[in-house]
């Protein structure tokens, strides 16, 4: 499998504070991966190591096969950044800064530039620092397609924008990015979950999973189980079920590695006498408060 | 090349209200150094000018901030290297060619070409728009924005400025002080290249602050770092020697009488000092030479080894018995005295007992002497070493002449004045240059001015001007010796 993004042990230290703790990552070329986890657990850290923004502690990583220490202007006329955090020269108009950008990518496409500032309505002789917030999302995300980049990095980028303004940007740049490796970290797991192919979760500088969205949402569900009376719980519980709560005569539960027959056969064990057993799948959302709660549990 | 080109003229987009009160200023400072002879605003214009580079550079860094991780051009394909050149060329446009042309045209206006002074036209440019700049533009590297810049610089001036007025008592080194600030501004300008360097290809911003913060602490402490002797030393040593000064002999002379009254010796002690004078006699002086003394160092040791030891003391050394207005220009062979000051408690304990006295003077040979008739009101130009004065009443009926050379002035010049009604003549000492290779004062010219009392008129005068030929140390070794015969009185000594 070819990788857009590798990286290897990656550590990042803050004085004393390990934000990233041997990171292992791979991001396959043509995926669009979104990176979720609770807040402080790394993501934009990493994203700006992937950037070579930060240097890492330990470690390595590798973008678009390049080191990303030593990424050269080469590479990064191939990638496109966009973070909500960024600071952009306000004192530049929309138009001046996508025609002074223009001359550093060779790719640049003028006419697909046109109809980005088209479709997401930019004033072009308005200055960057009059924008508003999802504005100038907007004329970075333009700026950054207009070359038709390899990969797309966005760091947060629904942050604070309303939902018609997010509308608009997924609907901007989902169609333009079809040959783009889209590498994407945000809170905003509804929106991910419904163009995203690849989720990787990162809690405490860790990946806890990386794989195909398909195959998360197949394997977490939600168990229901019904008893006559309630039932006194287990002492032995199998590690892959998560969050359990009695509700009367009803076991709730989340099923991390759900399988028809395995999962079946070990409510069995655990539940001889259960008279009824729902599975139901899971939102992404779901699964991710699962994960974020177990793991403060464990903590 | 494109990109640089690329960044330029998004600088000078958004610079340009800032380029332009530079160039305003640059006009008004290239005004007044052509009025080289007269203004005296010039030294506030250059200061503005600096701050007003200075300002420039850290703008023009700004526009791409280095500290940080939200920057977006961090991101975009620019090449750091080209980054750096684009910055080089806005400053090497907009603050070394403008001091560049404006020096040219101040030479060429005062009748001076250019053309054949373009290694200091080029040095000066380098040195003060080029520092300026580089010391700018490395606060900036390690900075975000103006304000933290500003937190930066007030301090960091504030420690420079206080190294100086602590140092206001302390050893001036005179006509070679350009070699401490030479060594000083190698530290700044090296630490200051070093920063961009790491600010560019590695961003080390803490590396580099500690580096740019250090080298401040080591200007700042200057005024006391190194010795006169080793500057001494090196100035030897870049003496071209045109003139041997191997034949220059001192001699202790025991049969002249010592200048020992405060109205006939030209020192007198301090207090808790005393003032010793040693009738010398000087032989050997190339012809069409005179000698400076700038030092003494002396030791003093008695027969039960006790010892006194000066350091090299301005205050002191060969001068003139019968001096005018430049005790320390030894004229010829002859007599002459040399003074040292010793600590009053060791000279009363040992003054009546033979004791060892050892000296070591440091002299400079002055030589190529070139002189020329000056206007006794007005200007003159084509003066020795492509110097102009200009002469005119000074306040309390003085006569006051003023010079500018192209740096470096001569290491002596003279004003000599006589009257033709009653021959009566005087020389007054004009200046005392620096023995600096390249201009100190952020101006192609070194100035000096003199205040006399003209003979009677009519007069004639003449402009004097002599060259550093060589420095060199000779000593002066007394084996037996009572100091209290060659004390020197002060006044409350007096009966």
């Amino acid at each position: 499998m070819s990788c857009a993004i590798r990286t290897y042990a990656l550590s990042k230290k803050f004085r004393r504070t390990a934000v990233l703790d041997g990171l292992y990552m791979d991001v396959p070329d043509g995926s669009i991966y979104g990176l979720v986890g609770p807040n402080g657990a790394g993501k934009t850290t990493t994203i700006k190591v992937l950037m070579n923004i930060y240097a890492p502690t330990a470690g390595r990583s590798e973008v678009l096969g390049a080191d990303s220490r030593r990424l050269a202007p080469r590479e990064l006329a191939q990638i496109g950044y966009v973070s909500e955090n960024q600071e952009m020269p306000g004192w530049m108009t929309v138009g001046y800064f996508l025609d002074y950008l223009s001359h550093f990518y060779p790719t640049w496409d003028r006419a697909l530039a046109a109809e980005l500032v088209r479709q997401f309505q930019l004033p072009l002789d308005r200055k960057l620092r009059h924008l508003s917030h999802g504005m100038r999302m907007k004329a970075a995300l333009a700026s950054s397609l207009s070359y038709r980049p390899k990969l797309m990095v966005l760091d947060e980028p629904f942050t604070g924008l309303d939902a018609l303004v997010r509308d608009e940007l997924i609907e901007g740049f989902l169609p333009r990015a079809e040959n783009t490796t889209i590498f994407i970290s945000s809170h905003d797991l509804t929106e991910i979950e419904s163009f995203a192919s690849h989720i990787g979760y990162l809690d405490r500088g860790r990946l806890q999973f990386s794989e195909e969205l398909e195959t998360l949402s197949g394997r977490f569900r939600e168990i229901s189980l019904t008893f006559v009376e309630a039932p006194p719980m287990p002492r032995e519980w199998p590690a892959s079920w998560l969050k359990p709560e009695t509700v009367g005569p009803v076991i709730r539960f989340v099923e991390t590695r759900f399988d028809q027959e395995r999962t079946t056969a070990d409510v069995r064990r655990t539940f001889p006498d259960y008279r009824d057993m729902a599975a139901s799948a899971m939102p992404l959302r779901s699964i991710f408060v699962t994960l974020a709660k177990a793991s403060r549990t464990d903590t | 090349m494109r990109e640089v080109l690329l960044i330029f003229r998004k600088d000078l987009r958004h610079l340009w209200p800032r380029i332009v009160p530079l160039l305003v200023v640059s006009v008004l400072l290239g005004w007044t150094e052509c009025q080289v002879l007269r203004n005296p605003v010039v030294g506030l214009l250059r200061s503005v000018w600096l701050l007003a580079v200075a300002y420039l550079a850290a703008s023009v860094i700004h526009e791409e901030p280095l500290p940080g991780h939200q920057q977006y051009w961090l991101t975009r394909p620019y090449s750091r290297r080209q980054l750096l050149l684009a910055k080089g060329l806005f400053l090497m446009l907009f603050a070394g060619l403008p001091e560049l042309a404006m020096e040219a045209a101040s030479m060429s206006l005062n009748g001076v070409s250019p053309l054949v002074h373009i290694p200091l036209l080029l040095s000066t440019t380098l040195i003060f728009a080029g520092g300026a700049s580089l010391v700018a533009a490395a606060l900036a590297s390690v900075t975000e924005n103006l304000v933290q810049l500003l937190w930066g610089f007030l301090p960091a001036s504030g420690l420079v400025i206080l190294g100086f007025v602590l140092s206001a008592n302390a050893d001036s080194w005179q006509n070679l002080e350009w070699i401490r600030t030479s060594a000083l501004g190698i530290v700044l300008f090296a630490a200051a290249i070093t920063v961009l360097f790491l600010q560019y290809s590695l961003r080390k911003t803490a590396l580099s602050r500690c580096l740019l913060g250090g080298a401040i602490l080591v200007v700042a402490a200057g005024p006391f770092l190194g010795s006169w002797h080793a500057a001494w030393a090196i100035a030897s040593k870049f003496s071209g020697r045109p003139l041997d000064p191997s034949a220059v002999r001192l001699a202790f002379d025991p049969v002249a009488r010592p200048a020992l009254d405060f109205s006939d010796a030209f020192y007198s002690p301090g207090l808790g000092q005393a003032g010793i004078n040693l009738p010398t006699l000087v032989a050997g002086m190339p012809t069409g030479t005179r000698i400076i003394c700038e030092r003494i160092a002396a030791r003093i040791e008695t027969p039960e080894g006790r010892s006194w030891t000066t350091t090299w003391n301005p205050a002191g050394g060969l001068y003139s018995t019968t001096p005018l207005e430049d005790a320390h220009l030894i004229r010829g062979d002859g007599p002459y005295s040399q003074h040292a000051t010793i600590d009053e408690a060791f000279y009363r304990a040992v003054k009546d007992t033979p004791v060892h006295v050892h000296t070591i003077v440091a002299l400079t040979l002055l030589g190529e002497r070139e002189i020329a008739p000056l206007n006794t009101g007005g200007t003159t130009g084509h003066l020795p070493g492509e110097g102009i004065c200009n002469a005119f009443p000074g306040p309390f009926g003085n006569l006051m002449v003023f010079c500018a050379w192209p740096a470096p002035a001569p290491a002596r010049s003279y004003v000599l004045a006589r009257s033709f009604k009653n021959g009566q003549s005087l020389a007054s000492l004009l200046s005392l240059g620096s023995d600096s290779r390249y201009s100190m004062s952020g101006s192609v010219w070194d100035r000096d001015a003199t205040l006399f009392p003209p003979p009677p008129a009519p007069l004639e005068m003449q402009l004097e001007t002599w060259k550093a030929v060589a420095h060199f140390e000779r000593e002066l070794d007394i084996p037996q010796i009572r100091l209290s015969g060659y004390a020197v009185r002060r006044i409350t000594d007096m009966p």
